[in-house]
């Protein structure tokens, strides 16, 4: 879905939003050499897609049926790959949290990868309306030799749109384990008066989107080797130690922080992004 | 008992002896004379200088407010004050010392709180300091709540002594490279004390599910700083 395209459909759909749950597990095995469903559950506002790509990994469109979050919505995701699966997992839309008239929505994800197995989780951009609130959360679990990568775009408001957000509650956490030892820690706070939290120099000064991505695996050393194209600057950069590469990207508004991030997301993968990512 | 006296006075807060032992202690434990080598790091600000983005004064005192109440010092805070806390349950202080490490953004910042945290236990020894079964490697607000903890001073005072050390050395990399005078400096330390003292005590009502921030580009310029030529900071 292009960003900035909807607009009194979408107030109508706002006015209308009832608070929803849902909850989607899916479950992949490898099978001579093929990644397929081993099992798969969708129940309230949640659907998993698996459109037929002929490749041997396998790809996950997740939905949340009810067009967008608000306070009280809940979301949980329960994504296992089994030892030698690939699996990428996308969104069809970008997530929109709309303002909430009490409470916040909360999204759980978990994820295991098991032995050589690789999960990319790559949702399409949340959108933080005015007034709204999300708490989310994602658990990884990685074996031994389990790859992971993950990207998490964000967008305060839409520019283009006119939109302004003055207060917002947004706290995203991602705890991933390798062998059950903590690896990788990220917790993203926003909150309060965010136009002058994101004035300052040392947040985003000023700008309206941002985005970080993880790799983690043996190989991150050496994937980092494939972005030395990527223009270092105020506004990208990139570390990689202890079997971890981590980009953080921040950009004016949405369609700018894509842009960046399609080189970064299609350079650490052996494969060709989710079409949706190119749409 | 001079010291106390005169903050007694000075505040109108009453200091028993106790509390003056722990003030003393402080005093040493956050001094520059301290061997943590804290100097040796920028904490990324170097780059932002750098770049320009951290120019004068003002600039200095927003980037160290910022970290504060945004960034990885208000981490930083919470971490000390869980650490404080649970500074003689032994697998709690790991656990803490594992999230610690995981939340680091980049090598630099492992580095630097890994490297501190281990000079803050060392020079604890080194002054008979209790610092037997702290996890290894420990980052750096772990290591400082612990042994503040473990000591008896109390967390207010701990919390706000580690978070006025880390600010003054962030002024001190200013004062070296922006480059900002020495009324300048003191100026920014004096407007960061209501900074201090408030986000200590939010840090001490607060519990690990308070953790987090949004100085992305206080982690980009710490990233962008491992290729930083010439440097004279570590990170």
């Amino acid at each position: 879905m292009l960003l900035g395209t909807e607009t009194a459909a979408e107030l109508k759909e706002t006015a209308s939003l009832q608070r929803s749950a849902g909850e989607g597990r899916l479950a992949v095995a490898a099978l001579d050499g093929r990644t397929r469903i081993a099992r798969l559950y969708q129940g309230g506002s949640a659907k998993i897609r698996v459109p037929r790509l002929g490749q041997a990994g396998l790809e996950a469109v997740l939905i949340n049926t009810s067009g967008g979050l608000t306070g009280g919505d809940r979301m949980d995701w329960a994504l296992e790959a089994g030892a030698g699966t690939h699996l990428t997992l996308t969104t069809q839309a970008c997530e929109k949290v709309y303002r909430s008239s009490g409470g916040r929505a909360e999204v759980r994800t978990r994820i295991s990868v098991g032995e050589d197995a690789r999960v990319d989780w790559l949702p399409q951009e949340t959108i933080l309306f005015d007034r709204s609130a999300l708490s989310r959360r994602i658990d990884v679990e990685l074996s031994r030799t389990a790859e992971f990568m993950a990207v998490e775009p964000v967008i305060i408001g839409r520019k283009g749109m006119g939109e302004t957000v003055s207060g917002a509650e947004f706290h995203d956490r991602w705890r991933i384990s390798r062998d059950g030892k903590l690896v990788h820690a990220e917790d993203t706070r926003l909150e309060g008066d965010i136009p002058e939290v994101l004035r300052q120099a040392a947040t985003t000064g000023g700008q309206l989107a941002f985005a970080t991505v993880l790799f983690a695996g043996q190989r991150a050393e050496a994937l980092k080797a494939r972005l030395n194209d990527l223009k270092a600057d105020r506004y990208t950069s990139m570390s990689a130690w202890n079997g971890k590469l981590v980009i953080r990207l921040v950009a004016a508004e949405g369609f700018a922080l894509r842009k960046r991030l399609l080189p970064v997301l299609s350079a650490l993968r052996d494969v060709p992004l989710p079409r949706i990512w190119h749409s | 008992m001079g010291t106390a006296t005169a903050i007694a006075i000075a505040t109108g807060i009453i200091i028993t002896m106790n509390e003056t032992t722990g003030l003393l202690r402080l005093q040493t434990l956050f001094s520059p004379a301290f061997p943590v080598g804290a100097f040796s790091y920028s904490h990324g600000l170097e780059q932002a200088i750098a770049d320009g983005t951290v120019a004068d004064r003002a600039a200095v005192e927003a980037w160290a407010t910022a970290l504060l109440r945004h960034g990885s010092t208000w981490n930083d805070a919470v971490l000390f004050a869980q650490s404080h806390a649970a500074c003689s349950d032994a697998n709690a202080l790991t656990e803490l010392a594992e999230l610690g490490l995981a939340l680091c953004s980049s090598a630099e910042r492992q580095l630097e709180s890994e490297a501190l945290g281990q000079a803050f236990v060392a020079g604890a020894r080194q002054m008979w300091l209790d610092v037997t079964g702290l996890p290894e490697p420990v980052p750096y607000p772990v290591a400082a709540g612990a042994i503040c903890g473990r000591e008896g001073i109390a967390s207010r005072l701990a919390l706000a002594a580690f978070l006025q050390a880390f600010s003054a050395n962030l002024v001190a990399v200013a004062q070296r490279l922006v480059p900002l005078g020495q009324a300048d400096a003191l100026q920014v330390l004096a407007a960061l004390v209501p900074t201090h003292e408030a986000v200590a005590e939010k840090a001490l009502r607060a519990s690990l599910d308070d953790l987090g921030g949004a100085a992305f580009a206080s982690d980009i310029v710490a990233m962008r700083h491992e290729i930083l030529q010439p440097r004279i900071f570590r990170t």
